[in-house]
């Protein structure tokens, strides 16, 4: 089994995340006195090489206090362009949520968002890789608690420049939450074989499931975005925490990715 | 003003002092002074002359203690707190030595002993912002799981602050932990906390003397920015074999001693475990009862005199903490240190100790799975020389002058591994760097009421290859060049002089002011980004890229003893600024990073505060209370925008309350109070979606605070009836007598049974928790 640097951030985690539970503590919910802050919009684009729509998600942040529903923000101007000039503008036929479909996805292009609402203008630019094809997708048991599967995707990294990747799993057509972001910087060339698993396994497949994963290659922004935000989810570490960096201007939170896919099915044996 | 003219100034204040020697036909006094039923040396006995009210003597780190004097019959008085004055009658007519041993004598006894005076040194001695404990007396101080902690204990002294429940590491006047320079019997000790922080690796059997000076020590020491802490070992019992220890609810210890050669040699060594993890066993899960969760330290000594001018020490430590979980990984770390130390008398006058010293700190993780095992071992490793002299120049003189030169090894990240080859390319790239200092400085008397100890200690801080060293764009991180050296080029080599300056005036018998100012440099870091320390923290030396962290501290100080020197108070108030000060850009990647160079910031510090001590020291009833009113900020280009915020230490309250009450011959209690605000910490302002999660969005590093901390712990402890040949009593304590829930950390969640919410879950360490030790001792 090849050892990587993945391997060995999951060692830390894992190792101080058992210490921390070996010790006696009590845990109780408080309530606390956390400022509000007005809010903030949030940006969460896409647009792949796939034929077809591609949407941008805007929303608004609220405060800690407040329940989770996320207003979306309609009526703003959405437009999408590419370096050689094509544009679009996206709809919201459901507020919130603008989508468009005249852009063909081309690896290679940058692609620029830019937003204009309630006054303010926010931009971002991300640069669509080339795609990486997948050689297969298997099955393996958990070393630590035996009756845990994961996914393990295998593929080849090419030489020359870091590719960066962001691994989105579905189990049953549910898009599954868990964030896996990698760079292939200390295996550049070499056959890889990524690992679907968390520390806080959040990712739980059972025989019969229908997995599908895809392999979205990115920008550097993106994977720096991802990593952050995985980072955020509570890894064990308590570090300070801050804001991922988003790659939209402005002061808005999220991010606008234009990544290149593929994508492979199996069913859990 | 230039360096040049700096050492000018000094050199003639030297001569100034020096002219006062040639005047009349003088004779030294000199020897040692030592514990008489122990044959322990005694650091810091006050040696007076009554006759001449001007003059006078401390004794040094190995007892020593020299006075030169005009010609005549005086009466030579030492006293030290905790045993009984002496005094001898001498003719001076030529170079004459007088040795002490000196007998225990408890400060609890209700009789007032004719001609016994009470110490007044805090008012008469020029040093400020230095703490001594008496371990003797922080032994009815139990504190958690009834474990006598030094550490612990000296975190209840003013402008010592604890870092919080479960972490030995602390801030002095608003310095992070790192900004301690700890040393056993000369040598480093990088972590000094066992099991996560919950204990210090000091089993006080083994301890003599613990000093703290904060920030403004004197020139025989450096290196780092807020604080130094001197811990000396017990040279062992010369006279007879003793055999003691304790047995605890988490851990036991014992310690043995003795001669080597009665009064001429002695060794002692200590020992102690704890065995939480034998509870592990008792659990039916298979990951819990093959886990393991232990520490255990020792501490060896031995000395002899190798002649009347010669006396050689030789000190080790091995620690060493181990965490396992099951059998597929596990974590273990720990300390070594080593010192061969060679006191030397050239004449009566001048003392001279060579000191050999090795350290290392290193930790270890492995992991076994799926029939590989791979070990990750980090650690930090230095030689250092030191040759150190103290020349007694005159009555009104003492020169201390010195070098001090250490080599440290850094290896950040090496990966060790079965079946697999291309692991080594992983390893992280060694750091070497060689630290070399020289030091001059004097302890001036010039009357009776005003002593000065001024001086400089001159750093030089060199970076070597072998290795990458890189530069970046401090803004954004990225690497901007790569320079390669070989082995054993200078890469850079930082200096800095490092000037200090402290002064006292006495008032009066019962009062003074004291003043000092001292720079001090730090070219080591510590690299913590997270709310709680960890064994795998990673050691940084200063490089191309990272320049030295430089302080300035000047304070004031009042002095005043009431009730005949029984209860002593101060109030301290001190100043310190920062240069090229550490902080880490949002999201860090510190973890195992080549270039984790590029994910810190640089910026300035500043601290203030005031200190206010009241400690009663003699009678059946004495204590302490301390209170600490202060403030440290920081501002780094790239955090909050450049503006001044709250650095992770600020801690604008501390109360600290200590009593300890001797009952009876048989009966002792003690009680303990604490209260501080809370560490600034960072925490959401709002929320937000993305792809499907829910996380925070936060506006300002460290621009909430934990809720306020506070804590009430009681012990009793009973002798046994004393036997001929043993000792014995029972400690009973309670920690956190009225439970408070104390928050260790605060973190943030979607409420599990109702997803359309958000909540803030605190974690406590320790409940209320009471605790046994019997504690027993053998003479033999």
């Amino acid at each position: 089994m090849r050892i990587s640097a993945r391997h060995i951030t999951f060692l830390f985690a894992f190792i101080l995340m058992a210490a921390s539970g070996l010790f006696y503590s009590c845990t109780k919910v408080i309530n606390i006195n956390l400022n509000s802050a007005s809010p903030l919009p949030v940006v969460q684009g896409n647009i792949n090489n796939q034929p077809g729509t591609y949407a941008v998600i805007l929303s608004q942040s609220v405060n800690f206090s407040d329940p989770n529903t996320f207003p979306p923000i309609p009526g703003a101007l959405v437009t999408i362009n590419d370096n050689l000039g094509n544009i679009d503008t996206l709809k919201d036929s459901i507020p919130g949520n603008y989508t468009g479909h005249k852009l063909m996805g081309t690896p290679g292009r940058t692609y620029t968002l830019s937003i204009s609402s309630n006054g303010k203008f926010y931009a971002a630019a991300s640069t669509m890789p080339q795609p990486i094809a997948i050689d297969s997708l298997t099955i393996q048991n958990d070393a630590f608690s035996k009756k845990n599967k994961f996914v393990v995707i295998h593929f080849q990294s090419p030489q020359g420049a870091i590719t960066y990747y962001h691994f989105v799993a579905t189990v049953n057509n549910v898009t599954q939450t868990p964030i896996f972001a990698f760079s292939d910087e200390y295996q550049l060339g070499n056959p890889i074989n990524f690992e679907l698993r968390s520390p806080n396994d959040s990712l739980k497949i059972k025989s019969g499931d229908t997995v599908m994963v895809q392999l979205q290659s990115t920008d550097q922004n993106i994977f720096n975005y991802y990593t952050a935000l995985f980072n955020a989810g509570g890894t064990g570490f308590d570090t300070a925490p801050a804001n991922p960096p988003s790659n939209i201007s402005n002061n808005a939170l999220g991010y606008f990715s234009a990544y290149a896919v593929t994508s492979k099915t199996i069913i859990v044996p | 003003m230039s360096l040049f003219k700096k050492y000018v100034i000094l050199i003639t204040l030297l001569f100034l002092s020096v002219s006062s020697v040639f005047s009349q036909n003088k004779f030294t006094i000199s020897g040692t002074i030592k514990d008489s039923t122990t044959g322990e040396s005694i650091i810091g006995a006050s040696v007076s002359i009554a006759e001449l009210k001007e003059t006078g003597t401390v004794s040094n780190a190995y007892g020593f203690y020299s006075l030169t004097i005009p010609t005549g019959k005086y009466t030579v008085t030492t006293q030290v707190i905790g045993y009984s004055a002496q005094s001898v009658q001498v003719n001076l007519l030529q170079n004459t030595i007088i040795n002490f041993n000196l007998s225990s004598r408890s400060t609890s006894l209700k009789e007032v002993v004719i001609g016994a005076e009470k110490k007044n040194d805090n008012i008469t001695n020029p040093e400020m912002g230095v703490e001594k404990l008496d371990v003797k007396q922080i032994a009815a101080i139990p504190v958690l799981f009834g474990e006598k902690d030094i550490l612990k204990t000296l975190q209840l002294l003013p402008g010592i602050e604890s870092a919080g429940d479960g972490n030995s590491g602390f801030y002095v006047r608003g310095g992070g932990s790192d900004q301690n320079l700890i040393l056993l019997d000369e040598a480093p000790v990088y972590d000094a906390s066992h099991l996560l922080g919950f204990f210090s690796v000091f089993n006080s059997d083994a301890i003599k003397d613990v000093t703290v000076y904060k920030g403004d020590e004197p020139a025989q020491y450096g290196g780092r920015l807020s604080s130094v802490l001197d811990i000396k070992m017990n040279d062992g019992n010369d006279q007879n074999y003793i055999i003691s220890g304790g047995i605890g609810l988490i851990a036991s210890r014992i310690s043995i001693e003795g001669p080597i050669v009665k009064h001429k040699g002695s060794f002692i060594i200590c020992a102690r475990r704890t065995y939480a993890d034998l509870f592990l066993k008792l659990s039916s899960d298979s990951n819990l009862n093959q886990s393991s969760l232990y520490f255990y330290d020792i501490n060896i000594k031995a000395n002899y005199e190798l002649g009347k001018k010669d006396h050689l020490y030789l000190s080790g430590y091995f620690g060493k903490d181990v965490l396992g979980f099951g059998n597929t990984f596990s974590i273990n770390w720990g300390n070594t240190t080593g010192t061969l130390r060679w006191n030397h008398l050239f004449s009566d006058k001048l003392f001279s100790n060579a000191s050999f010293i090795v350290s290392n700190y290193t930790d270890n993780i492995g992991i076994n799975f799926s029939g590989t095992s791979i070990g990750i071992v980090s650690r930090i490793q230095d030689y250092g020389f030191k040759y150190d002299f103290q020349y007694y120049m005159s009555d009104v003189s003492t020169l201390n002058f010195g070098l001090n030169s250490t080599y440290h090894q850094i290896v950040p990240g090496e990966i060790v591994a079965e079946n697999n080859s291309q692991v080594s390319t992983l390893n992280l790239t060694d750091d070497y760097s060689w630290e070399n200092s020289l030091y001059l400085s004097n302890i001036l008397k010039p009357t009776s009421s005003f002593s000065l100890e001024y001086g400089v200690r001159l750093t030089a801080f060199s970076v070597l290859g072998p290795g990458d060293f890189y530069n970046y764009n401090a803004a954004t991180g990225q690497t901007l060049d790569t320079t390669v050296y070989k082995s054993g080029q200078f890469v850079k080599t930082y200096i800095n002089p490092e000037p200090r300056i402290s002064a006292s005036y006495t008032l009066n018998k019962v009062s003074s002011i004291k003043a000092s100012y001292a720079r001090n440099t730090q070219n080591i870091h510590l690299l913590n980004n997270t709310t709680t320390e960890n064994p795998t923290d990673q050691w940084i030396p200063s490089t191309n890229y990272i320049q030295p962290e430089i302080s300035d501290q000047v304070s004031l100080g009042y002095f005043r003893n009431f009730v005949d020197n029984t209860y002593e108070f101060s109030i301290e108030g001190y100043y310190k600024q920062v240069q090229n000060l550490l902080d880490y850009r949002d999201n860090a990647q510190l973890e195992y990073n080549e270039n984790i160079e590029s994910q810190l910031l640089f910026g300035q510090g500043r601290a203030y505060g005031v200190e206010l001590f009241l400690k009663k020291k003699y009678g059946k009833f004495n204590g302490w209370i301390g209170y600490t009113l202060s403030s440290a900020q920081q501002q780094i280009a790239g955090v909050n925008n450049g503006s001044w915020y709250n650095s992770p230490q600020d801690r604008p309250n501390d109360l600290s309350v200590v009593g300890i009450y001797q009952a009876s011959k048989k009966w002792s209690f003690s009680a303990t109070f604490v209260y501080y605000t809370g560490n600034p910490v960072t925490f959401p302002s709002g929320k937000y979606d993305v792809d499907g999660n829910v996380y925070f969005y936060y506006t300002s590093r460290n621009g909430y605070r934990m809720p306020p901390y506070s804590r009430l712990d009681i012990g009793a402890t009973v002798q046994c009836k004393k036997r001929k040949n043993f000792e014995a009593n029972w400690t009973f304590s309670i920690y956190n007598v009225y439970d408070r829930w104390n928050a260790y950390t605060i973190t943030f969640q979607q409420n599990p049974n109702n997803t359309s919410e958000t909540q803030a879950i605190q974690t406590t360490l320790f409940g209320i928790i009471p605790s046994v030790t019997y504690n027993f001792k053998f003479s033999l």
